[in-house]
C-alpha cells in the first residue's frame, strides 16, 4: 500500500555567505517522505543535514527548488502562514534540547500549546492543556518529574521533555536534529526506542544524524554527500 | 498567552532583573520625593508671591509717586467693575536698628500700608502672628498682645525643654545643642521682657483711667484755683475791715477747705499728666516686622520658629526719604524714628520676609515727604498733593486667569488716561499697570528656573532608567538567544517574540515603580520625622531654608504618583524596544546555533 507523501523536497538549493565566499550547502536536493514514515538523513559534518531539516521545518528559506508539506507548497508562503504551519504541523527535537531553564518540565511541555492560543482561550482551556501535557509526559516516562527544572534532569530525561514538547500540538511531522548526539549510547538507544514507538503509532519522523547505527533503526536512510542526496537501505 | 507567561517566569527567576527593578525603584523613589517636595515648595512660593501685592499693581515710574490716589481709586472702581478693592501703598528703603545694640543694623524695605484696607487686597492678614484677618488695626488691644506672647513663651519653653531632654552622648552634637539652648533661653528672656513692657503699659493705662475718673469727680465739684484766690482775697479784705470775728473765722475755714481741694485737684492733674505721658504710644509709630529679619527670629534644627523680638519691644527705623519733586537733596537726610512692634508677618516668600517691615501709610508718607504740602500762610491751599508709590487692586474673581488680569490692566490704564484729563498734575506721572505675575517676574522666573531644573534632572533620571533597562534587557536577550530560536521554532511570530521582551521591560519597570512609589510615599509622609532625626543626630538641615514652611510638606498627590509609575512603565518599554527588535529580527536558525 503506497503511503501519501507528507514531505516532498524537489531540487532544493541553499547557500550561505561566509565572509566573502558563498557556501553552497544544498545542491539540488530532492526526496519525499510518506505519512507515518521514519526517515533518517545521514551525512558527514557540514554535509547540509541540519540545513535540510531547517528548510523542511520552515525555519529557513531555500534559494531555489520546491518544498511541499502535506500537499501544500510552502515556498512562497508569508511569515504568518509559515508560523502557523510550524505551530500545527511541525515538531522540533534538538541535539541540545533547548529547554527553557526558567520553566519546569510541565511548563516546557505546555509552551507550544500556549503559543497557539490567546490569554482568554488559555484560561478556559488551561486544565485540558495541562492534562494533555501531563499525558504526553507520562508517555515519555516523566510523570514523576513534572515540577522539576531542566537542570535537575539527566540528558536523556531532558531529551524526553524535548520530545514531549515537540509532540504537544500533535504535529504531522516530527523533525529531530541529532536527537541522540548529546547522549551516551544506552540513553540514545532509549530515545530511539521512544521515537520508534511514536512512529509505530503513525507519527512521521524525519531525523538527522551522523551515526549510522542510529540511522539504521529508521525505515529508510537518505545519504547527504556534498549537498546531494542519495538513498540507501 | 506565552508572552505573559514567559515574562512572569523571567521576572521571577532572572537575578539580573532585580538590578533593573532596584534601578527603577530608586529612580521612582527619588522622583516621588523630589516632585512632591518641590511642587509644594514652588507652589507655596508662587502662592505667596500672588498674595503679596493683590492681583493688579499700578506703579509710578520714578521715585516721586502717584498723586490723587484716593480720587483715582474711586474713579477706577466706577470705570472697572471687575475691581473689588484697592488701596495705596508706599515702598521705601531704610535701616533697622535696636536701641542699646550698637552693632545691630539691618537694611530693610519699608512698606507703608493702610489697615485694614491692605488686608482686603493682599494676603497680608493671613501671615500675621497676633492679629487675625478680622478687625485688623495698628492699635491692637494690649491684652491680645500679652495673650499671644504668653502662648509663644509657653511654646518656646517647651522647645527648650525638648532640646534639653535630648541626650548629649553618642553621635549627638553637644556644642550645637548647648548653643541652641542658650539662644532659646535668650528668646525667653526677651519675650518675658516684652510681656513686662506690655503689662506696664496696661497697668499705667488702668492707673490713668482711675486718676482721670477721680479728676472728673473733683472737677465736677467745681473747685478751681480762681475760687481759692477769690476767697483768699475776700478774707484779706475782711481782715482790714471791721468784720465780726466769727465771720472771719468762717471765711478762714472756707479758704482752708478750698486750699485742700485745689491741692488735691492739682496733684491729680499732675498725676494724670504724668501717666498720660507715660502711657502715650504714638498711634502712627507702630511697626509690623517681617518674620525672617536677621537676628530677630531664628529656626531651630527641627524647623521650629523662635521669636526674639516680639510685640512689646521697640525698634528704630532710619528712613531714606524719597522726597517730592523739586526738593533739594540736602533736605533728604535720613529720618530717624522709634516704632513699637505690634506684630510680625510671614508672607511665605523668604526674600520678602527677611527684608520687609510694615508701618502706617500716613507715617511713611510723612517720613518720605510725600504728604500734602500747603501754601505758606494759606493752610487750606494745597501746592503739592499727597502721593503714594503704588495702588494695589484686588479683582472680583477668586481665581482670575493671567489673560483676564491683563485685560483688567488695560482697563485700569484707560481709566487713568481719562482721570489725568481732569487732574493735570497726575498727567505728569507715567504709570505702569501690571499683573501680579508680571510684577513678580524676577521671583517667579527663579521659581520657573527651578521647575525647569527639576524637569531636566528628572529627565536625566528617566534616561538613566531607560538605559539601565536597555542594558539589562540587551544582556538578557543575548543570554536568551537560543530560547528565542526555540520560540520561533514552535511557531511564535517575530512580533510575539518582541512582545515577550517589551512586556518584560514593562513588568520590570512596573515592579520597580510600584516599590519605589510605595517607599517614596511613606518617605514623604514621614519626612518631618526623618528631617528631625537627621537634624538632631547629624546637624543636617537641608530643607530648613528661610521661613517658608513650619514643617516640610508631607502631602503626596496620588495622581502625580500615578503619572510617575506610568512614565516609568513607558520608560521600561522604551528601554526594552531595541532588545525586543533585536529578538524579533533574530533568524531562528542562527539563534538555535547560539551557544
Amino acid at each position: 500500500m503506497s503511503k501519501s507523501r507528507t514531505i516532498v523536497v524537489e531540487s532544493v538549493h541553499k547557500s550561505y555567505r561566509l565572509g566573502r565566499q558563498d557556501l553552497h550547502v544544498l545542491r539540488g536536493v530532492s526526496c519525499s517522505i510518506g505519512q507515518g514514515e521514519f526517515v533518517a538523513v545521514v551525512g558527514a559534518s557540514g554535509s547540509g543535514k541540519s540545513t535540510l531539516l531547517h528548510l523542511v521545518g520552515l525555519l529557513d528559506r531555500a534559494d531555489k527548488g520546491c518544498i511541499t508539506l502535506a500537499d501544500k507548497n510552502v515556498m512562497g508562503l508569508s511569515s504568518s502562514f509559515r508560523n502557523r504551519i510550524r505551530r500545527h504541523e511541525v515538531g522540533f527535537v534538538f541535539q541540545f534540547y533547548h529547554l527553557f531553564s526558567e520553566l519546569n518540565v510541565l511548563d516546557n511541555t505546555m509552551l507550544p500549546a500556549m503559543v497557539d492560543t490567546s490569554l482568554l482561550k488559555w484560561l478556559s482551556r488551561r486544565k485540558d492543556r495541562r492534562a494533555k501535557a501531563a499525558c504526553v509526559l507520562e508517555e515519555v516516562g516523566l510523570s514523576d518529574r513534572l515540577k522539576h527544572r531542566p537542570r535537575e534532569l539527566s540528558g536523556g530525561e531532558r531529551q524526553r521533555v524535548a520530545i514531549a514538547r515537540a509532540l504537544m500540538n500533535e504535529p504531522s511531522i516530527l523533525l529531530a536534529d541529532e536527537p541522540t548526539g548529546n547522549l551516551d549510547s544506552k540513553t540514545g538507544a532509549r530515545i530511539m526506542k521512544l521515537l520508534k514507538r511514536y512512529n509505530n503509532k503513525g507519527q512521521t519522523i524525519l531525523m538527522v544524524t551522523h551515526d549510522s547505527d542510529i540511522a539504521s533503526q529508521a525505515d529508510r536512510v537518505l545519504h547527504l554527500v556534498d549537498g546531494r542526496m542519495t538513498e540507501g537501505s | 498567552m506565552y508572552k505573559l507567561f514567559l515574562c512572569l517566569r523571567y521576572l521571577k527567576s532572572r537575578a539580573i532583573a532585580y538590578l533593573a527593578i532596584v534601578g527603577v525603584m530608586l529612580c521612582v523613589f527619588m522622583m516621588v520625593i523630589v516632585i512632591s517636595l518641590f511642587t509644594a515648595f514652588l507652589d507655596s512660593i508662587e502662592g505667596a508671591a500672588k498674595g503679596l501685592f493683590g492681583d493688579v499693581i499700578m506703579s509710578a515710574e520714578g521715585q516721586h509717586g502717584l498723586a490723587y490716589y484716593d480720587e483715582f481709586i474711586a474713579e477706577a472702581k466706577k470705570d472697572v467693575p471687575e475691581i473689588r478693592a484697592a488701596c495705596p501703598y508706599i515702598l521705601s528703603y531704610g535701616m533697622l536698628r535696636i536701641s542699646g545694640q550698637e552693632h545691630y543694623r539691618n537694611p530693610v524695605q519699608i512698606a507703608g500700608i493702610r489697615l485694614p484696607e491692605h488686608a482686603e487686597v493682599s494676603a497680608f492678614a493671613k501671615g500675621l502672628f497676633v492679629q487675625g484677618s478680622e478687625k485688623l488695626t495698628w492699635d491692637p488691644p494690649v491684652e491680645d498682645l500679652i495673650a499671644r506672647i504668653e502662648q509663644e513663651r509657653k511654646r518656646t519653653g517647651e522647645l527648650k525643654s525638648k532640646l534639653e531632654a535630648r541626650e548629649f552622648d553618642g553621635p549627638h552634637r553637644p556644642l550645637e545643642q548647648a548653643h541652641e539652648i542658650d539662644r532659646i533661653g535668650n528668646a525667653l528672656r526677651l519675650q518675658e521682657e516684652a510681656v513686662e513692657n506690655l503689662r506696664n503699659i496696661d497697668r499705667n493705662r488702668a492707673e490713668l483711667t482711675r486718676l482721670q475718673a477721680q479728676l472728673e469727680e473733683v472737677l465736677a465739684e467745681g473747685v478751681s484755683r480762681e475760687d481759692l484766690e477769690q476767697a483768699a482775697r475776700a478774707l484779706a479784705q475782711a481782715r482790714t475791715e471791721n468784720v465780726p470775728a466769727d465771720r472771719i473765722k468762717s471765711m478762714e475755714s472756707e479758704v482752708e477747705k478750698l486750699q485742700q481741694a485745689v491741692m488735691k485737684l492739682e496733684a491729680l492733674q499732675r498725676q494724670v499728666s504724668y501717666y498720660e505721658r507715660k502711657t502715650y504710644e504714638d498711634p502712627d509709630g507702630r511697626v509690623v516686622l517681617g518674620l525672617g529679619i536677621e537676628a530677630l527670629s531664628f529656626r531651630t534644627d527641627t524647623g521650629d520658629v523662635v521669636r526674639l523680638w516680639t510685640p512689646g519691644q521697640k525698634v528704630i527705623l532710619y528712613v531714606f526719604p524719597l522726597g517730592r519733586r523739586g526738593m533739594d537733596i540736602s533736605a533728604l537726610s535720613p529720618e530717624i524714628r522709634n516704632f513699637s512692634v505690634i506684630d510680625d508677618s510671614r508672607s511665605g516668600v523668604p526674600p520678602i520676609d527677611s527684608a520687609f517691615v510694615y508701618v502706617p501709610f500716613k507715617t511713611l508718607q510723612k517720613l518720605n515727604h510725600m504728604e500734602e504740602e500747603y501754601a505758606q500762610g494759606a493752610p487750606t491751599r494745597v501746592v503739592s498733593p499727597a502721593r503714594c508709590s503704588q495702588i494695589i487692586f484686588k479683582v472680583q474673581a477668586d481665581r482670575p486667569t493671567e489673560a483676564e488680569l491683563r485685560d483688567i490692566c488695560k482697563m485700569v490704564q484707560r481709566s487713568w488716561l481719562g482721570f489725568t484729563g481732569r487732574y493735570p498734575d497726575a498727567a505728569m506721572t507715567n504709570v505702569v499697570v501690571e499683573t501680579w505675575r508680571q510684577r513678580q517676574h524676577e521671583l517667579l522666573s527663579t521659581v520657573e528656573g527651578q521647575r525647569i531644573m527639576i524637569v531636566v534632572v528628572l529627565g536625566v533620571v528617566s534616561v538613566v532608567a531607560v538605559i539601565l533597562i536597555f542594558v539589562i534587557l540587551y544582556v538578557i536577550v543575548t543570554q536568551k538567544t537560543a530560547d528565542i530560536g526555540v520560540l520561533k521554532a514552535i511557531g511564535a511570530s517575530s512580533m510575539g517574540v518582541a512582545g515577550v521582551f517589551l512586556m518584560y521591560g514593562a513588568a520590570l519597570a512596573f515592579v520597580g515603580a510600584a516599590i519605589g512609589a510605595l517607599l517614596g510615599y511613606h518617605f514623604v509622609r514621614n519626612i518631618n520625622h526623618i528631617a528631625d532625626w537627621l537634624a538632631i543626630n547629624f546637624g543636617f538641615t537641608p530643607f530648613r531654608y528661610g521661613f517658608l514652611f513650619d514643617k516640610l510638606p508631607d502631602e503626596v498627590q496620588l495622581h502625580t504618583v500615578l503619572y510617575i509609575v506610568i512614565s516609568a512603565i513607558l520608560a521600561g518599554i522604551v528601554g526594552a524596544l531595541i532588545p525586543a527588535i533585536k529578538a524579533a529580527r533574530m533568524q531562528p536558525v542562527e539563534a538555535l546555533r547560539y551557544e
